[in-house]
């Protein structure tokens, strides 16, 4: 690793809600460069993990973001240093997709000031990323669901904050659109994308982002995907990390019975794993 | 995910297009809210034409329709102005801060408490000790419906807490004021009781501007301040907080905001119901929706539609002039029903 303090860390990171421990001392680091899969069965903690790390849920134990004490940093400074793209996907009033897009900017964007030039050019790179552009002036409302997913993305993109937390959001993309956000990912992190195209005229830009490397916290349950695409895999099984390492670490037949119940086949071909589910394992996660 | 990124041109146009309309349409609502407070100044029950109206406001002073002009007409057209105002912006802010399209500023209860001071103002013989007692009663009644509110919906309490509590003390406060009527022995008490509560700007006076005014102008401001973190709301409450917006702050300044500026209105006015919850919903197809530009939008809107209605009740029945109260629940309750008819069939 360089000298450059990770973009995330946390130290025993604990969060109760009522009696029930939901995460169980939590060591993550996130360095620039990185794009983590955070895998694990429904329940294990993946979203209040991403939560617990911004300080929207109460927690136990240490967080910091690029080098400084979450408790140390202002909202709007923890939101400069790390965007949060929440499973629910919430679209209040029929605004225009531009608009939403553009309520990424607020960080940026000083009391009562409007949007400059450098906040148009992060619209208008995000919406290119997450394929939206054709929509700009259509309500966000009447898009389908995997559209208003995109819009979404591209909202979370436009903050163009260091870190970013995504909370399962491939669910409800088609499957070109759902490599397509991969790649958007990777690029993020500064490793090009097989073929990301719209992120390499993105960084033609006179301040594009390219120069510094970012970092993405996404939590998949598409294994295949997270195998391809992420550089590292983090499974979390009933509030405890129970793996932590390179894809094909953690992505073993081992791993995949104990946290998920579930018995897999699993190759290494030229691009990477492929995970093939074969049935519910036998074991004591197992129903029989 | 491979189209050209050079089309920052059209996007410019687009946010400019936007701007442009943003600005035309509250230019024209300003401009509504000019001629409806004209009008309210040159309308009235008095026998004094137009041109009379006219006459005084540019003649002198001491004539007697001068005096009506200043001392009844304009107080009236400020109060119905600043009234509007209030519910109109309050009721924006509420419907922004709740993303639901159905709520208004007596959800949370300070209309109905500052209903029931005033009535225990009048039932105690307080309101005719001295000009003021009525609405200091009635802010009295806002303010401990405000603490309330506040602690227990306040802090880390969620929007529905926020909902129920104000339910609870409207429920509470009705029946206290449904109580003081039926223990009134007086007649005329019980009368003036009710009439008061139908809400009404006839008859004030420049003091009833003094005492409400200033709090409107609080709620104003703090309501005003709003409008980024009711935009950024409309991603929900998760992704508002990961922006960097602070809900908690948003909340209380939304309470003390439509407390300050309803609580005063409620006082002076007594109860206005439907403006507050009509005029965002005419508007917001107006400003592409956005909860920030629907503020200002809805602040006018609503001047000019009370202003309107309080030159209504003027001209509809000149014998017996209508409660404005009254006048704002016929013409609003039937535009409610359609407002749930057409949401009902949106979600089906």
């Amino acid at each position: 690793m360089s000298a450059q303090p990770f973009l995330l860390e946390t130290k025993a990171l604990c969060v109760h809600r009522g009696a029930r421990q939901i995460l169980r001392g939590i060591d993550l680091r996130i360095a620039p460069g990185e794009v983590v899969g955070l895998i694990g069965p429904n329940g294990a903690g993946k979203s209040t993990l991403m939560r617990a790390a911004l300080g929207m849920q109460p927690s136990s134990g240490e967080i910091a973001l690029a080098g400084t004490p979450l408790f140390a940093l202002s909202t709007r400074e923890r939101a400069l240093r790390a965007a949060f793209l929440p499973q629910g996907r919430e679209i209040g009033w029929p605004v225009s997709v531009e608009a939403l897009i553009a309520l990424g900017r607020h960080p940026h964007r000083g009391p009562g000031a409007p949007l400059g030039p450098e906040d148009q050019r992060a619209i208008e790179e995000a919406m290119v990323l997450a394929d939206v552009a054709q929509f700009r002036s259509r309500p966000a409302v009447e898009l389908s669901g995997g559209e208003q997913a995109r819009v979404l993305i591209a909202r979370a993109l436009a903050q163009q904050a260091p870190l970013l937390l995504a909370d399962e959001p491939n669910s409800g993309l088609d499957p070109a659109h759902q490599i397509a956000l991969m790649e958007t990912f990777s690029a993020r992190a500064g490793r090009g994308g097989a073929s990301g195209q719209g992120w390499a005229r993105g960084q033609g830009g006179p301040k594009g982002q390219g120069s510094e490397a970012g970092g993405v916290l996404v939590s998949l349950h598409d294994l295949s995907l997270a195998a391809r695409w992420c550089t590292r895999l983090v499974l979390l099984s009933e509030g405890s990390v129970l793996a932590d390492g390179p894809p094909v670490e953690v992505l073993s037949e081992a791993n995949l019975e104990r946290a998920f119940g579930v018995a897999a086949d699993i190759f290494e071909t030229e691009n990477g794993l492929a995970v093939i589910l074969t049935g519910r394992a036998r074991g004591p996660a197992g129903i029989e | 995910m491979s189209s050209s990124i050079n089309n920052s041109f059209h996007g410019d146009g687009d946010h400019r297009r936007q701007r442009d309309r943003y600005a035309l349409t509250i230019a024209l609502l300003a401009a509504l809210v000019l001629v409806m407070f004209v009008l309210s100044l040159l309308i009235g029950t008095s026998a004094l034409s137009m041109g009379d109206s006219l006459a005084a406001i540019w003649g002198g002073r001491g004539e007697a329709a001068w005096l009506v002009m200043s001392e009844i007409r304009l107080p009236r057209s400020i109060l119905g102005a600043a009234i509007g105002a209030s519910l109109g912006l309050s009721g924006a802010a509420l419907q922004g801060f709740l993303r639901n399209p159905l709520a208004e500023p007596g959800l949370i209860g300070v209309t109905s408490a500052a209903s029931l001071g005033a009535v225990l103002a009048i039932y105690t013989g307080f309101a005719s000790l001295f000009a003021l007692a009525l609405p200091i009663g009635a802010l009295l009644g806002a303010g401990a419906a405000t603490l309330l509110v506040q602690v227990i919906a306040g802090g880390a309490g969620s929007m529905l807490s926020l909902i129920l509590a104000g339910v609870a003390i409207t429920s509470f406060a009705g029946a206290m004021t449904s109580l003081v009527l039926n223990m009134s022995s007086n007649p005329f008490a019980a009368l003036e009781i009710v009439f008061w509560m139908m809400g009404s700007l006839a008859d004030r006076s420049m003091l009833h501007v003094q005492i409400a005014l200033p709090f409107m102008v609080l709620g104003w401001v703090l309501l005003g301040l709003l409008g980024r973190g009711l935009d950024a709301l409309t991603l929900g409450d998760e992704a508002a907080a990961s922006l960097g917006i602070r809900l908690d702050r948003l909340r209380l300044m939304a309470i003390l905001g439509t407390a300050a500026s309803v609580g005063a209105a409620t006082a002076v006015a007594g109860g206005i119901s439907f403006v507050g919850l009509v005029v965002p919903h005419l508007l917001r197809p107006l400003v592409g929706a956005q909860p920030s530009r629907l503020l200002l939008a809805s602040a006018l809107g609503g001047a000019a539609l009370l202003l309107g209605a309080d030159i209504a009740t003027r001209l509809l029945v000149p014998q017996q002039e209508l409660k404005l109260g009254v006048l704002t629940a016929l013409v609003g309750a039937p535009f409610f029903l359609w407002l749930v008819i057409r949401t009902r069939r949106q979600l089906t």
